[in-house]
């Protein structure tokens, strides 16, 4: 017992100090550009807990954050690096709301699963293919993976311009998904849609997967030493494959889910900076699928502090894109000081 | 690894060396070596300074006393009252365990040899040692034995052919693996210890059901490892990153042993190990032969291979050049055909 709370304690000071760290170099630049500190400080951290509907839009931010994160951190338990969960993300959302356009006149319980399991199965082509060529060839999959973010890019301008082009919106967008295809919302006169329940539902399942299962370990295993654990039996080239594919296809359910839950259609930048924060929240979580969850929530708050600040305060959201830069950078030094 | 001609003329060189008014420090963990040797002979223990002594001051007993300090019975010992132990270590059961027909594998690296056409059998309770220079096959043979090199030839296990060479199965039917190169092909070091010793047995009872494991089942057990094979870490759940050389190998050693293989393939066993862990490795060894089970001893200590042995293959240049029996170990010979200079 006594053991438990010392290990619980030593995982999480580093993180309490990091973060009050990052808070007081912020507060820093805050103060020499003239706002008031405290009320900055307040407005971050509190902002998502004053209304229902601020907690609501904190969560529909927590989604995609939380799944990016898990594309990332999927992988990286094999030691492998997706840094395509963007691509994976847009190319979804293109699968999704392909299949909600054309076939719009489903009834719900047809549609929408039809939407969800169209983002999940491009997704996962997507990254296929990086994870193809690793497998067959050993190409690095950090350059494919995010060299297919860009051709993504092109991808999605293509489908809103040409294809399915709404000539109504100014900005590159499709026509909307028929109304089967839209996920329900949770709480009214807010836009909290269900793809929360999946996300924490995926979280679960991961968390389970990876620290529960004897082929969770084998992903771990394998992250952990390579070519010792091809030496005890586990086929690490195919953990490999499999690792980049279940991460691709988390990353093409959130964009199912941004598309289903959030615009109904497909909208060129929906990908917003999700996978920049899904890479920082994996790694400031270090792979931890029991932590990951956590943190993800944790910079949703201050990602939506960050607009309420720039909102009431006219402080650059920036700035808040500087403190979580600055929690990461704390928590790797907290690794090195602890080995020293 | 020298072969013992290789020593001998090593041992003269320093002689003259000293002779013509040169000091020599020599710092070994082979006792027989600085008796030898040595006038002068100052044991290490633990970072201390147990003794120094003139080699006429005293006999072998004080200095292997001194050596492994007062917890080992060194006359009920494996390693320094052999004699005791010879009926029981040459027995061996008469059923074949492993028959290599013809087994061919391509060397793994430039420095090292191909194994060409090699056959041999491993019966119930047999040790084999494999007797040679690093290099000369011994890693290609593990390997390709573990399902993890591919390799021609074929390979009778327990009765069966086996045909598909795959490690799971392998490790699954009763072959356990202890790699020679630990940090590279035996350790997770980015994984807790617990995680490390149920490497190769994670979809096996009791620590998986197949699907799920069992927590609390690989807790418990990889403390009663820890425990019986002395492996020193703060807990289960520690780092393996932060284990020393020695503990390293006890936790391969332990891996090993805990799958209760019928086969077990060891590759210098005993590297890196203080002589009460050798010693326990020998009796560990020992239990396996009495309960019929059969060994592959691959290692580059003659002393060791002499030691436990039933048959020891000499091999040379990716051949054997020669199994010698139990009561023919002799030294130099295993020297010369080690170094290709008896075929």
């Amino acid at each position: 017992m006594k053991q438990t709370l010392i290990s619980i304690s030593n995982t999480l000071i580093p993180y309490l100090v990091a973060v009050a760290a990052s808070f007081l170099a912020a507060g820093l630049f805050i103060g020499v550009m003239g706002f008031d500190v405290l009320k900055a400080y307040e407005t971050i951290l509190f902002s998502s807990f004053r209304s229902p509907g601020a907690f609501a839009q904190t969560l529909v931010k927590f989604v995609p954050l939380l799944l990016q994160a898990l594309a990332f951190t999927i992988p990286l338990a094999a030691g492998k690096f997706n840094i395509g969960g963007e691509g994976q993300l847009i190319v979804g959302a293109i699968g999704a709301a392909g299949v909600g356009i054309v076939f719009a006149n489903l009834p719900v319980y047809l549609l929408l699963p039809l939407v969800l399991i169209a983002g999940v199965v491009f997704g996962a082509l997507w990254a296929a293919l990086p994870a193809w060529l690793l497998y067959r060839f050993g190409i690095n999959e950090i350059l494919t993976t995010v060299l297919l973010n860009f051709v993504s890019f092109s991808l999605i301008d293509y489908v809103a311009t040409e294809i399915w082009r709404d000539p109504a919106a100014g900005h590159p967008t499709t026509v909307p998904i028929g109304a089967g295809g839209e996920l329900p919302i949770l709480m009214e006169r807010t836009n909290l849609h269900a793809g929360l329940i999946i996300a924490v539902l995926i979280a679960v399942i991961v968390y389970i997967y990876t620290n529960h299962t004897s082929a969770g370990y084998e992903l771990i295993a394998t992250g952990a030493n390579a070519r010792a654990s091809r030496a005890y039996g586990i086929n690490v080239r195919s953990l490999f494959l499999l690792s980049l594919i279940l991460g691709g296809s988390v990353a093409g359910l959130s964009g199912a889910i941004e598309v289903a839950g959030v615009h109904h259609r497909l909208i060129e930048g929906l990908q917003s900076n999700f996978l920049l924060l899904g890479l920082i929240i994996g790694l400031i979580a270090k792979g931890n699928h029991l932590g990951v969850p956590f943190v993800a929530f944790f910079i949703a708050v201050l990602e939506i502090g960050a607009s309420a600040m720039q909102r009431t305060m006219n402080i650059p959201g920036e700035m808040v894109f500087i403190v979580e830069a600055l929690i990461l950078l704390f928590i790797l030094l907290s690794d090195l000081v602890r080995k020293k | 690894m020298l072969t013992p001609q290789q020593v001998d003329s090593l041992f003269n060189s320093l002689r003259a060396m000293v002779k013509s008014g040169l000091s020599v420090i020599f710092i070994t963990h082979k006792l027989r070596e600085v008796l030898t040797l040595c006038e002068r002979i100052t044991v290490l223990r633990n970072g201390k300074s147990v003794i120094t002594l003139a080699r006429e001051e005293a006999t072998e007993d004080t200095f292997i006393k001194a050596m492994v300090g007062e917890e080992m019975n060194i006359g009920q010992s494996l390693l320094f009252a052999k004699s005791g132990y010879e009926a029981e270590i040459a027995q061996a059961g008469s059923k074949e365990l492993l028959k290599v027909d013809g087994l061919s594998v391509e060397a793994a690296s430039e420095e090292n040899r191909a194994i060409s056409d090699w056959s041999f059998t491993i019966r119930e309770g047999e040790i084999l040692g494999v007797a040679g220079v690093a290099g000369n096959g011994q890693h290609e043979l593990a390997e390709s034995l573990m399902g993890i090199r591919p390799c021609k030839g074929k390979i009778f296990f327990d009765g069966a052919e086996l045909t598909a060479w795959v490690t799971r199965d392998l490790l699954a039917r009763g072959i356990a693996y202890v790699p020679e190169n630990r940090w590279d092909d035996g350790l997770l070091s980015k994984a807790t210890v617990a995680q490390n010793l149920i490497l190769g047995s994670h979809r096996r009872l009791p620590y998986s059901n197949g699907l799920m494991l069992n927590l609390s089942a690989i807790l418990k057990r990889s403390q009663e490892l820890i425990d019986e094979f002395k492996i020193k870490t703060e807990s289960p759940h520690a780092l393996a990153a932060n284990l020393s050389g020695g503990n390293v190998q006890r936790m391969m050693i332990a891996r090993a042993f805990s799958q209760n293989p019928k086969l077990m393939i060891v590759h210098n066993p005993t590297q890196g190990l203080d002589i009460p862990s050798t010693e326990f490795v020998y009796n560990k060894l020992l239990e396996r032969k009495r309960a019929g089970m059969g060994t592959l001893l691959i290692s580059e200590n003659l002393d060791e291979l002499f030691l436990m042995c039933n048959r020891v293959a000499a091999i040379y240049r990716g051949r054997i050049v020669g199994v010698l029996e139990r009561g023919q170990f002799d030294a130099y010979r295993v020297g010369r055909m080690m170094s290709g200079l008896e075929q």
